[in-house]
């Protein structure tokens, strides 16, 4: 008798608990708001079909587990000769040693056509002769010449690649971007002193040649690949662009400051206009530096609350993305952990702080099984919210045996936007049931059809491009031309109202796992064909407003409206 | 089907025939019999029991000892018992069992987990032996083997509040929430005033984004034991959580005074601040919280290097060190145990017994301490350092005449003794203003 009281009392308990979370819970929840489009979202693997099928990353492994060995690669899209058809580049690896004498390119160019499909112009456009054991890619126009120049990072040497026409030159030396023998990763282009040209950010990992490389074990006395604790990091390099094609580094506010970086982008998050950087870090406190008015940072990690997961500790910070994807208007940041570390959600709460709700979004514990790289943000369902897809894979390839529950090779996870910055993982069915060695992760309409396709690289693999057959709802992609501003108008924010709702993306460079997106936002519309209003804020601080704008391509030079 | 008894009084009116036996030696016995009662107690009639009731004095005399020293920590101590009892009765289950919880706390668990494998041989009965193995399994990450032996335990021996809730906890590693919830709610079936299940059911709902039923919960638990510093950490974070920061602050703050090394509390103290504006107190935690952080990270990789190597002295001496570096003086006496238990040099024992006993300085343990820095010094008289802290630990005791006598026996064997010397002179200062500042600092420092 005595029993059954007490269960009668932890039931009460529980739903004394329920009522309470259910009438407390946070103000802009409304979960009973209808959605503007109830679809599942597929997606038909067309990497054969296209022509990627033949590319292979490669590890460069030979039996030595050597460190770099598991960080690569990235891969995006990017319109190499402006044809307005976006092409694919992949981080192709290379063996070791890695020098001029490897056999394989760093990067393979592949060039897409209205058709869907791509070739091979690797060598056409002068990447064959790049050789190195490379990790990250990079678009961007930073010499406002019009058309999109690449970086590529990698173990020792760095590239600047010059786009004359279609045709790269490395220009890596003459523009002052050679002079250290480094393993950089992450790489980010943004105009931080709003002088109209792109800056550079370049994230470092740890300090590793062959010569240092350490011995790690997780079972017995086999090696395995070690983590970044083992190893010194190195911080992140400032470039400023000094707008005649070379590069000044000021680095001043970035050394000293935790390295070992996989992940780093721009944002705005306090919105003034001036672009701030954000930089994950591997078992390192995760930075945030905001600009202070005049393109020089102050480092305020720790006090946003960004640094640390929520008890204070330094979490295993890969890949990340970063968006508005709720109600409240204000960005929130996601960063990639290691397996058994919840993917970071942290969302602005004004005033420079923002709250860590992994848990809250729904995203926490269902990312805690797997190591995440990539991270890409797009509204896939093109129903006006942002949807997370996460690349997924382990380092350790017997993981399994040591830890259970976690995998080698990982499922991608997908995580549809159900409103109030909460989150739904998606069934694993079609593609999303492939366990995959993922690492980058990008998005772009490649087919142009109106919805994000998907583009994963895996490390020691395959890439995959998944091409987005949901069923068709309207969109409208939006391609920004600076010209006061810098010619990608990286830093733009727009925000656009349809159907009562506010939609808001900030043009971005950098994000995800060593990995390139779409820079156009594509903003989702539902079923509805017009756009009520449009809000472009230029870096340059002009101000474009329009309305009453059908669902499609809209083309917008700065100042020509 | 074996049952528990409700209480450790009821079972000792079924084992009082023992206190009966007019031979001394069978005080052992008894004494044994007890022991295992109240780690364990079962109904007789079964296999372990009835190799209780059939043990010589001399065996269980080693049991009793080998008890003793394992509740000590003096684990080589407690191994050597359980050698000598084995030579007389080596299918003795207890015996087997004793030593699969003293492998367990060296961290050798492929040992620990052989021993339970031969109780379960021996007595395929015996209460707990199934639910350590799913304790060691779950420590090395085999979520599953947890569950099935828990499972097990459940449906041999029968159920009990701590296999649920360890049962509930494994169940939440692996991902499975609800079955998570439904073994943490049979466990507060039984025992609606288990905290730690509150407090894991709490995480659980936590981690789940359930924030609001997470702290009322944590709430639960912390009623219960309202100065226990890990549930007042819990609650204040999840206050945070909701948003809550003066709600948060108490907690929070007092987590953060007792326990320096604790990153999450200063952390968490720091974002608190924040939130209420107070930016120059919140930088002060997160400086706290770096420093805190960065010894961890330095006692974490001492605990990695044991991972690797358990048997090497060296590596429990640095995490010794490292933790009592974090001010972690509980735990990094278990360190220093720990490593006593491997064959050292006799020097090198002394020297780690020599920092046990300036652990329970630290600790406030002064009785402790002296028992062994004087057994210590009847080893090596020779020990200065020995010899230093016995005075410091007579002080502390009051024992000032006591403090003086061993530092003047340190200047007489060192005259040039420059801390011995500053310490006399510093003694009838002390007395005079009888102000020995006495050890506050609590050593289950579990957090």
């Amino acid at each position: 008798m005595g029993s059954k009281w007490r269960v009668l009392q932890i039931s009460a308990l529980f739903l004394l608990a329920c009522f309470v979370g259910c009438s407390q819970s946070e103000p802009e929840s409304n979960d009973s708001e209808p959605s503007l489009r109830d679809v599942q979202i597929v997606f038909t693997d067309v990497t054969e079909a296209s022509g990627l099928g033949m590319f292979r990353h490669e590890t460069g492994a030979f039996g030595e587990k050597w460190f770099p060995e598991t960080m690569g690669a990235g891969g995006g899209f990017f319109d190499y000769n402006g044809d307005q058809i976006l092409d694919i580049v992949l981080v192709a690896g290379s063996e070791f040693p890695s020098d001029s004498t490897v056999e394989q390119p760093a990067l393979r160019l592949f060039q897409g056509s209205s058709e869907g499909t791509f070739i091979d112009v690797t060598t056409e456009s002068g990447l064959e002769s790049i050789r190195s054991y490379a990790f990250g890619v990079n678009a961007a126009d930073y010499d406002n010449d019009g058309d999109a120049d690449l970086f590529v990072t990698a173990l020792f040497k760095n590239f600047l690649l010059r786009n004359d026409q279609g045709f790269f030159q490395e220009i890596t030396e003459e523009a002052g971007l050679g002079q250290y023998r480094e393993w950089s990763t992450a790489s980010v282009f943004f105009d931080a002193n709003l002088d109209g040209w792109l800056d550079l950010y370049i994230g470092n990992y740890v300090q590793w040649t062959p010569e240092i490389d350490i011995f790690c074990t997780r079972v017995g006395d086999k090696k395995s690949y070690c983590t970044p604790e083992q190893y010194e990091e190195i911080s992140g390099r400032f470039y400023v662009n000094q707008g005649d094609g070379t590069f000044e580094e000021r680095s001043e506010d970035f050394s000293g400051l935790p390295g070992k970086t996989l992940g780093a982008s721009s944002l705005d998050y306090n919105k003034d206009r001036w672009p701030d950087l954000i930089v994950a870090n591997d078992t390192q406190n995760d930075l945030l530096f905001e600009n202070k008015g005049d393109g020089t940072f102050i480092e305020k990690g720790v006090t946003s609350g960004i640094a640390f997961d929520e008890n204070g500790r330094a979490r295993a910070g890969m890949g990340l993305e970063m968006g508005v994807v709720d109600e409240t208007g204000e960005e929130t940041v996601f960063i990639g952990h290691f397996s058994g570390e919840m993917v970071g959600v942290y969302r602005h709460a004004g005033s420079g702080i923002f709250i860590e709700r992994a848990a809250v979004s729904q995203i926490g514990r269902t990312s805690l099984p797997t190591l995440t790289f990539g991270m890409i943000l797009a509204d896939f369902d093109l129903d006006s919210d942002l949807d997370l897809i996460t690349a997924n894979g382990h380092i350790t390839d017997d993981i399994a045996e040591v830890e259970e529950g976690i995998t080698f090779k990982q499922l991608t996870q997908m995580y549809i936007n159900v409103g109030n910055g909460r989150f739904s993982v998606a069934e694993p069915i079609g593609v999303l049931s492939d366990s995959l060695l993922g690492r980058g992760a990008a998005w772009a309409d490649y087919d142009g059809d109106g919805d994000p396709d998907v583009l994963i690289t895996e490390n020691g693999g395959p890439a995959h491009l998944w091409r987005n057959d949901t069923e068709p709802g309207h969109s409208l992609t939006v391609q920004l031309i600076g010209t006061q501003s810098n010619k990608d108008a990286i830093g733009t924010r727009v925000r656009l109202k349809a159907n009562g709702s506010w939609q808001e993306r900030y043009v971005r460079n950098g994000t995800s796992y060593l990995s390139q997106s779409q820079q156009w936002p594509v903003f989702g519309l539902g079923m509805v064909e017009t756009v009520d209003s449009l809000e472009i804020l230029w870096p340059s601080g002009i101000l474009n407003q329009m309305s009453t704008i059908p669902a499609g391509m809209l083309t917008l030079i700065e100042g020509e409206l | 089907m074996l049952h528990y008894c409700s209480d450790v009084e009821t079972c000792w009116s079924q084992h009082q025939y023992w206190m009966k036996i007019p031979n001394p030696d069978a005080l052992w016995v008894t004494l044994f019999c007890l022991i295992i009662l109240i780690s364990g107690c079962q109904q007789p009639e079964r296999i372990a029991e009835k190799q209780r009731q059939l043990l010589s004095p001399t065996v269980a005399r080693y049991m009793v000892e080998a008890e003793k020293a394992f509740s000590r920590g003096v684990y080589e101590v407690a191994l050597a018992y359980t050698d000598s009892a084995e030579v007389h009765f080596a299918d003795l289950a207890d015996l087997h069992f004793l030593r699969g919880k003293i492998y367990t706390q060296l961290n050798r668990i492929d040992v620990a987990q052989a021993a339970y494998q031969v109780v379960l041989e021996i007595d395929p009965y015996y209460p707990g032996a199934r639910f350590d193995m799913g304790l060691n399994s779950f420590r090395r990450g085999k979520l599953r083997d947890a569950v099935n032996y828990y499972l097990a335990e459940e449906s041999e021996v029968g159920p009990s509040t701590a296999l649920y809730h360890e049962l509930g906890r494994a169940y939440a590693k692996l991902g499975v929430p609800d079955s998570a919830i439904a073994a943490y709610e049979q466990a507060l079936s039984i025992d609606p005033e288990h905290t730690t299940t509150y407090m894991w059911l709490g995480q659980l709902l936590e981690e789940t984004g359930d924030l609001h039923d997470a702290l009322e919960m944590s709430l639960a638990g912390l009623n219960l034991r309202p100065d226990d510093l890990d549930y007042q950490y819990i609650v204040g974070t999840q206050y945070f959580r909701l948003d809550s920061a003066e709600a948060a602050r108490p907690y929070l703050e007092t987590v953060a005074q007792h326990w320096s090394w604790h990153h999450g509390a200063q952390f968490n103290l720091g974002q608190v601040y924040m939130r209420l504006g107070l930016e120059d107190d919140a930088q002060v935690y997160f400086e706290r919280a770096e420093k805190a952080q960065q010894l961890q990270q330095r006692v974490n990789e001492a605990q990695n290097a044991i991972n690797n190597d358990p048997g090497s002295p060296a590596n429990w001496i640095e995490l010794g060190n490292r933790l009592r570096e974090s001010k972690k003086y509980g735990r990094a006496i278990e360190a220093f145990k720990n490593g006593l238990t491997i064959e050292v040099p006799s020097g090198l024992a002394l020297f780690m017994q020599t920092n046990i006993a300036t652990l329970y300085i630290e600790c406030g343990d002064y009785d402790e301490a002296i028992k062994r820095l004087e057994a210590i010094l009847r080893a090596d008289p020779d020990l200065s350092a020995a010899r230093l802290n016995l005075g410091v630990a007579y002080v502390q005791s009051r024992m000032p005449d006591a403090a003086r006598i061993v530092w003047l026996e340190l200047l007489d064997r060192e005259p040039d003794h420059l801390i011995a010397q500053n310490y006399l002179q510093q003694l009838d200062d002390w007395n005079q203003n009888n102000n020995v500042e006495k050890s506050t600092t609590d050593c289950s420092d579990h957090g």
